[in-house]
């Protein structure tokens, strides 16, 4: 499995790759979490804080893939496990220098003054309108379940009456299931609660929190409305790919398929357009330093800071606030508002579809 | 139209809001049947509680300003900038009283305060 190596060390790689360059990606007065200023952003301590992030980054990135490579040539393996562990040390290690870089410039901020502004704004009017892609176009998700429910059925007493449901890693069967609707049924299920996620993607950005305003060193509305229109689009085919990378994973389970080892590589090669539109919206759309304090910006407002309401930097958590979905501070995307009780249930939601997806096979076998 | 309310002031949050929103109307910024966000909305824009924006729009509504619809959502009312409201006449007064009252006790002159209301109406873009 050479492509599969490959893959791996692509992954981990570009993950490296994609948070060295982060603070490049965010708001340059969202720094690490911490709202900040000209005054801090000019600061000698600044410039030593992103420059060890950077190489703490860098040299992470490095030792993993040095790791890898080792594992690579002693055991020449399928390095499956490898690549998880080394992609959990490599998220674990990010998250430390990460903190690092925030409780850092927590500290430089910390010497600055209280803040001077108690003031919050927002602007009116239908221009401020966000607008996602319509919903209709996710019907394309459910013509494509149905088409499968409906192939899966017809072809159901053709069907060999034990189903592999497993197989060990030679290739060779090591389990199997007894045919049923429940079973050769289970994948369109999942398949119909992953189109119901992206709905409730599309849906969040729609009504996650505005980045933008009027105050300094925000982003325009335009801009907001844009970003968030072509991550709306960005949404709508990453989630077209996992339902046809489903509907292919359900064409192997109930063996209309023969099983290959390629079965891999076409869940490998999915995640490589997934990855692309990520980085391109993200590079494209995001909400960059070189995109705040645009010309409508005034530059007299200030803002109050909700630095307080943002645990770490990361979480954020405001019982105030009815908001649901907030853009992250640091990283590409949305979180949630972990003050609102709703965003527990969302939570408890998505860990029961995750652990029924993974339990539920076990259950019908 | 920007809204912006200052969480130290004396002033009570939603008072705040329903002059800026009232003054956007006067300056022709929020025109009649404009849609205003929903209550959940602007709470989450301005990171403030619900209540809040929830009682402002309310007096608003009372005072014949919005028009909270289940199905359209809040409006500025069709009838602003035109039709006087039954309400307001006799509150108009009052409120005009308690200005001369005070401005009085305070020695300002009756022109200074006639002079003032000038310059506010003029700022509004003479409407």
């Amino acid at each position: 499995m050479e492509v599969l190596n490959i893959f791996n060390f692509v992954m981990l790689l570009g993950i490296g790759i994609l948070y060295i360059f982060m603070p490049n990606l965010m708001n340059k007065y969202l720094l690490f979490g911490v709202t900040v200023d000209d005054f801090i952003l000019d600061k000698a301590e600044t410039d030593d804080i992103k420059k060890n992030y950077k190489n703490r980054m860098i040299f992470l990135t490095i030792l993993v893939l040095v790791i890898y490579g080792v594992i690579y040539v002693l055991s020449e393996n399928m390095l499956v496990y490898t690549f998880i562990g080394l992609l959990t040390l490599e998220l674990i290690g990010m998250s430390y220098v990460y903190l690092l870089a925030h409780w850092s410039m927590k500290k430089v901020k910390g010497e600055v003054p209280e803040q001077e502004s108690q003031l919050v704004s927002t602007e009116l009017g239908e221009v401020t309108e966000i607008k996602v892609l319509s919903y209709y176009w996710y019907l394309v998700y459910f013509v494509i379940v149905i088409g499968i429910v409906v192939f899966t059925l017809s072809i159901y007493d053709s069907l060999p009456n034990e189903i592999a449901a497993h197989y060990d890693a030679n290739g060779n069967v090591d389990r199997y299931v007894t045919k049923s609707y429940g079973y050769v049924l289970m994948m369109p299920i999942v398949m119909v609660f992953m189109s119901l996620l992206f709905v409730g993607i599309n849906y969040s950005l729609k009504s996650a929190k505005k980045v933008s305003g009027v105050s300094r060193g925000k982003l325009s509305i335009e801009q907001e409305k844009r970003y968030r229109y072509s991550w709306s689009i960005g949404t709508f085919f990453l989630g077209l790919i996992v339902v046809l990378l489903f509907a292919v994973v359900h064409l192997f389970t109930i063996e209309v398929f023969e099983y290959t080892e390629n079965i891999f590589l076409i869940t490998m090669l999915s995640v490589i357009p997934i990855m692309a539109i990520v980085v391109v919206l993200a590079v494209k759309y995001g909400q960059s330093g070189s995109k705040v304090d645009s010309p409508e910006q005034n530059k007299e407002i200030i803002d109050k800071d909700d630095d307080e309401f943002w645990r770490l930097g990361v979480f954020y958590v405001n019982k105030k606030d009815p908001t649901l979905f907030v853009s992250k501070r640091f990283g590409v995307g949305l979180t949630l508002n972990f003050g609102n009780p709703i965003a527990w249930v969302i939570i408890a939601i998505i860990i029961l579809i995750v652990v029924a997806s993974v339990v539920l096979p076990f259950v019908l076998a | 139209m920007i809204i912006r309310l200052d969480l130290n002031s004396d002033e009570a949050l939603y008072i705040q809001l329903m002059n800026q929103i009232k003054y956007g109307v006067a300056n022709g910024h929020l025109k009649p049947d404009e849609k205003l966000p929903s209550v959940r909305g602007l709470a989450s824009e301005l990171g403030i509680n619900m209540h809040t924006v929830s009682k402002a729009y309310n007096l608003l509504k009372d005072e014949g300003i919005l028009i909270v619809n289940r199905s359209k959502g809040v409006r500025v009312s069709t009838k602003v900038l035109g039709q006087l409201n039954s309400d307001f006449e006799e509150q108009l007064e009052k409120k005009l009283k308690e200005i001369v009252y005070e401005s009085t006790v305070n020695g300002v002159s009756k022109e200074e305060v006639i002079n003032k209301m000038t310059s506010i109406f003029d700022e509004l873009g003479g409407k």
